[in-house]
């Protein structure tokens, strides 16, 4: 009993290198916020004034969360997962009611000094209650039924959150795609017909849109050549040609009629449609000059400039890894990517080992929507993706994205050192 | 393919893909780093340190007595901004955002404070760092509003940002101010003298290293500036407060009277060409002028009868006549290649000062074309060496190029000479005719107009613009003569006898031209009335010109420019006592203008006038333009009748009492001072004992 005990918690089942990981990324954050939001009179990383004092504490409750969560039985996450969902959901529809409004989204309630963010712990909660109803009809074939099922799970917070209206958070559950790829409901067809859309839906806004439909005209074009014997595929190719263009027109309807103009104006800045250093282009702009201007060495520890003087604003938050780039420069930065995916490989790789359905799509889940997190807030950094406002995993600063990212993370860690006992 | 290779396959392929987003991220990272690194580092230097110019203050513009005419103060734009460390925390920007809104509210008077509180939560909603309170808040204001809450907490944390520029304003507002200058907002240019003198008023902006620091704020690198200012120079110019403000007025108030267009005058002292006083206006609606155009300068248009005084120069000085040479002008037409010259009289036999004095058209035509229509070019030549056809090259932009045909000329006809003689088919500025009458009084020297005198540094004069002279001489000194004569006499004997000021001797010629309209031509039958001279006539000290254009109540240049010149002149002459070299006799000062006397007791009113040695006359009913008060102060009687409401307004309230209760009425007082209002309409008839309330002030 006593050994059984032991093995549940410290027992060389928990992932350990997973665990040196995450701290890590963790500490790297804390010395980064520090750097970005240095304050002369506070110089101390343990100033409660400070944002960096805060985040210590953040960071120190964290473990304590993770400690938690190693101890709690593993059973009691699977069961309760559909309560742990309903009061995430109940939450959600509270913000939009109680919630305090900061920077125009509706996503915080404040809890005396502290302000939560449930739409952070929405993710936790569908992960879980993905993998649970998944997994439930893990032994039949996947059918479009179980699809509907799990698609519903995941839409119902992305509605609420869509209601903040929190686009950038929306946005991360679409992460989870991947989950339902990886268990077969969708076909590798479908996600190269996803693949494609949304190549044809950057292109037109990149591009004219009848530029994009001449092309995809003459792609179309050369196939019927190729293929002029078959009838049947050129039938085919000629709705596909049909298809993309109404498609196409739509994207351009959409954008034009549908999208808020700060939006189109990020995907135009982004697309490089506007060169705008001082307007909208202001955030990605001063983002990419502090990168840039780290080189390959960095500037330094607290040597940055342009991160320092607030040049870049949500230095430490959404455009933290700018803080990265300008003091620690292409090394530092390869640094934190090279954790980051050895990370998000190791979370792969745990999930492959799972024996139970539950545990595997939950790894999944997380794996998915961490790497959503690293690739959206790394590449609106340097300028690949728009810029949508998301933290990036364990190094923003804020107690909510910290805590529901430590808490997936180690829920995930405990199903795997649970691993070869009974879920 | 087998469930376990397709589960296989995705897999890898979401290893890919992980792999694949963080190679392109580690591509691109090392791009921006390594291979435009050096650029991006070169961005942040550039964007975070620049100069930026300092705002040299520019310079003043004095009168020639010394008064300010135009000067720079200091103004402020404020901005706030939103996330300033003071109120970084939600609590103390919320806790104090109500007050300072009220504050700024009741100070500023433009939004209610709920307004203002609502804009400040919006813009802290917004992040925003530069948001824009109130613009053009000056220095003294500025001091209050850094007393309010939030703001007091400091520069640097209240966020309050104040940005300095100069203002410029004229201290005698609409005072000459076209030709002072100002900048037209539109099109970003200086008129005036401020644009004519830009580079000496404007100074030299400076440049201060600026970094920008915490909130995109720019602050100074150095406590000094880098490269200082250089404050403009003093402009000294020749406008004299008293006589500008004098022109003003008394065209402003014939242009009212006559319903004109637009009108000009301009005061010039004779000796030197400086310019006194340069007034224009330009009517905006029914009875309400402003100044919009410098027309003084700027327009040049056919000048009419003035310009007679070129021609007779011309003939006198080319001895084709002499004063007292006789012409026919028979019943007041003359045909010149079927076109009819008239006047506006049937003068018959006149001695050629006799017909520059009625201003005859036939007269000067037919002199004109009896003596020149072989060879017009010598008449055309003589215009031409009066410099008539040439600009003046005025100190201020803008002016209107004058046109003198020639023979040669394209355009020119038959009719062109006659036409010229007497002053169509050519086109001068009022200051070139002015300039031409200048020469005249100044015994034939023909000066530029100056505006300005001096330019001044620091007190010291940098420049000083002496009088230019044009042409030494511009006809033999007996044709001066001559012409001061007929000049002076105008004023005793013609066009001019009823603008006759017995106390001031002057000189001019009336001028009444028709207006060419656009398509219309001469056919609407719109007039450009003037007068031109000088005076003292027989010692000039100033010249003086004035231009209405397009006058609904009369047209003739006696009946609406002369009153304007008589006004003015008669005004700089009861200033300046050097022109009164008969001082004592004078006890008061003629004048076209009717003293306020208000209403009273006749007793009273006459004892005062005696006291005062003004003779007091009844009053004619002739219209004010002919009312001259060295003949007396008019006055008239009002019986008082019982049952009729008499006009008690003006009045005292012991003659109004008076005046009231003697015609009946039970009478109701409110206020103190002089009536203003009556509530029974004067002239009516009321049966007695009916209340009348008056209103005093």
């Amino acid at each position: 009993m006593n050994s059984m005990h032991r093995n549940r918690f410290f027992g060389g089942n928990v992932d350990w290198f997973t665990v040196l990981l995450w701290f890590l990324l963790c500490i790297i954050g804390w010395f980064n916020i520090h750097a970005a939001v240095f304050d002369p009179q506070h110089p101390g990383l343990f100033s409660l004034e400070t944002n960096y004092g805060k985040q210590s504490i953040y960071i120190f409750s964290a473990m304590l969360i993770a400690i938690v969560i190693l101890i709690v039985d593993a059973k009691f996450y699977s069961s309760f997962s559909p309560i742990l969902y309903a009061i995430t959901i109940l939450l959600l529809i509270a913000v939009l009611i109680i919630g305090r409004n900061v920077g125009g989204n509706q996503a915080w309630i404040p809890i005396g000094s502290f302000r939560l963010q449930p739409s952070e712990f929405a993710k936790l909660a569908t992960c879980l209650l993905l993998a649970r109803y998944l997994s439930a009809h893990s032994t039949k074939t996947p059918n479009l039924k179980t699809l509907i099922g799990g698609i519903t799970v995941v839409a119902l917070p992305v509605a609420l959150v869509l209601l903040q209206p929190d686009t950038g958070s929306a946005l991360a559950f679409f992460a989870l795609v991947f989950v339902f790829y990886r268990e077969g409901y969708i076909s590798g067809p479908w996600m190269l017909f996803g693949a494609l859309a949304i190549m044809l839906f950057v292109l037109t806004l990149a591009f004219n849109q009848w530029i994009v439909i001449a092309g995809v005209a003459m792609t179309v074009g050369l196939g019927i050549y190729y293929f002029r014997k078959k009838r049947k595929i050129i039938t085919s190719l000629a709705a596909i040609f049909a298809i993309a263009a109404v498609y196409v027109l739509c994207v351009e309807f959409v954008y034009e009629n549908v999208l808020q103009s700060h939006q189109r104006n990020r995907i135009d800045v982004i697309l490089g449609k506007i060169d705008d250093p001082r307007g909208e282009g202001y955030n990605l702009n001063q983002s990419m000059i502090a990168i840039g201007s780290g080189q390959f060495w960095g500037k330094g520890y607290l040597q940055g400039t342009q991160t320092k003087y607030n040049f870049v604003p949500e230095q430490s938050t959404d455009f933290i890894f700018c803080t990265v780039g300008e003091e620690w420069g292409f090394v530092g930065s390869m640094v934190v990517i090279g954790i980051y995916l050895t990370l998000l490989l190791r979370i792969v790789n745990i999930a492959e080992r799972q024996r139970t359905a539950f545990a595997r799509i939950y790894a999944y889940g997380v794996a998915s929507i961490l790497f959503f997190h690293f690739a959206i807030n790394i590449g609106m950094t340097i300028g690949i993706v728009p810029i949508i406002g998301i933290p990036l995993p364990f190094i923003s600063y804020g107690g909510s994205s910290l805590w529901s990212f430590t808490i997936l993370l180690f829920i995930m860690l405990k199903f795997d050192a649970n691993r070869k006992g009974i879920v | 393919m087998n469930i376990r290779t397709d589960i296989l396959l995705r897999v890898y392929l979401s290893f890919g893909l992980i792999v694949l987003f963080a190679i392109a991220v580690l591509l691109k990272l090392f791009y921006l780093q390594y291979v435009e690194g050096a650029e991006w580092r070169e961005m942040a230097d550039s964007l975070s340190t620049r100069y930026v110019d300092v705002e040299a203050v520019r310079g003043n513009i004095y009168s020639n007595d010394g008064s300010l005419l135009a000067t720079s103060v200091p103004e402020y734009d404020l901005r706030m901004d939103l996330l300033a460390p003071g109120i970084m925390s939600d609590d103390a920007f919320y806790s104090k955002v109500d007050s300072l809104a009220a504050k700024l509210s009741a100070f500023f008077k433009d939004k209610s404070s709920a307004q203002y509180s609502r804009l400040l939560k919006q813009a802290r909603k917004d992040g925003n760092r530069y948001y824009l309170l109130k613009r053009d808040v000056g220095h003294q204001e500025l001091k209050e509003v850094k007393e309010f809450p939030i703001f007091n907490l400091g520069k640097y944390k209240g966020g309050l940002i104040a940005e300095r520029k100069n203002k410029r304003i004229l201290p005698f507002t609409n005072l000459a101010a076209r030709t002072i200058g100002y900048k037209v907002a539109t099109e970003d240019v200086h008129v005036g003298l401020e644009g004519a003198y830009a580079e000496y008023i404007d100074g030299k902006s400076g440049k201060r290293l600026v970094r920008r620091i915490a909130g995109g704020v720019w602050m100074p690198v150095n406590r000094e500036i880098e490269v200082a200012p250089v404050d403009g120079a003093d402009i000294i110019s020749t406008i004299d407060v008293n006589m500008q403000d004098m022109a003003q007025r008394a065209l402003e108030k014939q242009l009212i009277t006559s319903n004109a267009d637009n009108g000009c005058v301009i005061l010039m002292e004779v000796a030197t060409g400086e310019i006194r006083a340069v007034a224009n206006f330009t009517r905006v609606e029914e009875g309400v002028y402003r100044e919009k155009f410098n027309y003084a300068i700027a327009q040049s248009a056919e000048p009419g009868s003035t310009f007679k005084l070129a021609s007779y120069l011309v003939a006198l000085d080319d001895g084709k006549i002499d004063t007292n040479t006789v012409i026919e002008t028979g019943n007041g037409t003359y045909q010149v290649h079927r076109h009819t010259i008239r006047d506006t009289h049937a003068y018959g036999t006149l001695t050629v000062k006799k017909a520059f004095e009625v201003s005859s058209n036939v007269a000067i035509t037919k002199i004109i074309n009896t003596y020149y229509r072989d060879n017009p070019a010598a008449f055309t030549k003589r215009l031409h060496e009066l410099h008539l056809n040439e600009p003046l090259g005025l100190q201020i932009p803008g002016e209107g190029n004058p046109l003198i045909k020639t023979p040669d000329s394209k355009s020119w006809s038959g009719l062109s000479l006659v036409q010229m003689a007497y002053g169509y088919e050519l086109k001068l500025t009022p200051l070139q005719t002015l300039s031409l009458y200048n020469a005249v009084a100044n015994d034939g020297k023909m000066v530029a107009p100056i505006f300005v005198k001096e330019i001044r540094r620091l007190g010291n004069t940098v420049e000083h613009f002496d009088t230019r002279v044009i042409n030494e001489q511009i006809a033999s000194p007996s044709t001066i003569a001559k012409l001061q004569d007929m000049l002076a006499g105008v004023m005793t004997e013609g066009t001019g006898k009823r603008l006759r000021n017995p106390d001031l001797s002057m000189a001019g010629k009336t001028g009444t031209a028709q207006m060419a309209d656009g398509a219309a031509g001469y056919r609407n039958r719109k007039y450009q009335s003037s007068f031109a001279g000088y005076f003292p006539a027989d010692n000039p000290k100033y010249s003086m010109i004035v231009v209405v254009q397009n006058p609904r109540n009369g047209y003739y240049g006696a009946s609406v420019a002369g009153p304007v010149f008589r006004e003015l002149a008669d005004m700089v002459y009861a200033n300046d006592l050097d022109l009164q070299n008969d001082f004592e006799r004078m006890r008061f000062v003629g004048n076209t203008q009717q003293p306020p006397s208000l209403k009273g007791s006749k007793a009273a009113t006459l004892r005062v006038y005696d006291a005062l040695g003004i003779k007091a006359t009844y009053a004619s009913a002739e219209p004010v333009q002919h009312i001259d008060t060295v003949k007396g102060v008019p006055f008239s009687d009002e019986a008082i009748k019982t049952g009729v409401v008499p006009d008690v307004k003006g009045m005292g309230l012991i003659d109004a009492l008076y005046a009231l209760e003697n015609s009946g009425y039970r009478t109701t007082v409110k206020g103190k001072g002089k009536v203003v209002a009556q509530s029974l309409v004067a002239g009516k008839k009321v049966d007695t004992g009916a209340p009348i309330t008056i209103e005093l002030k």
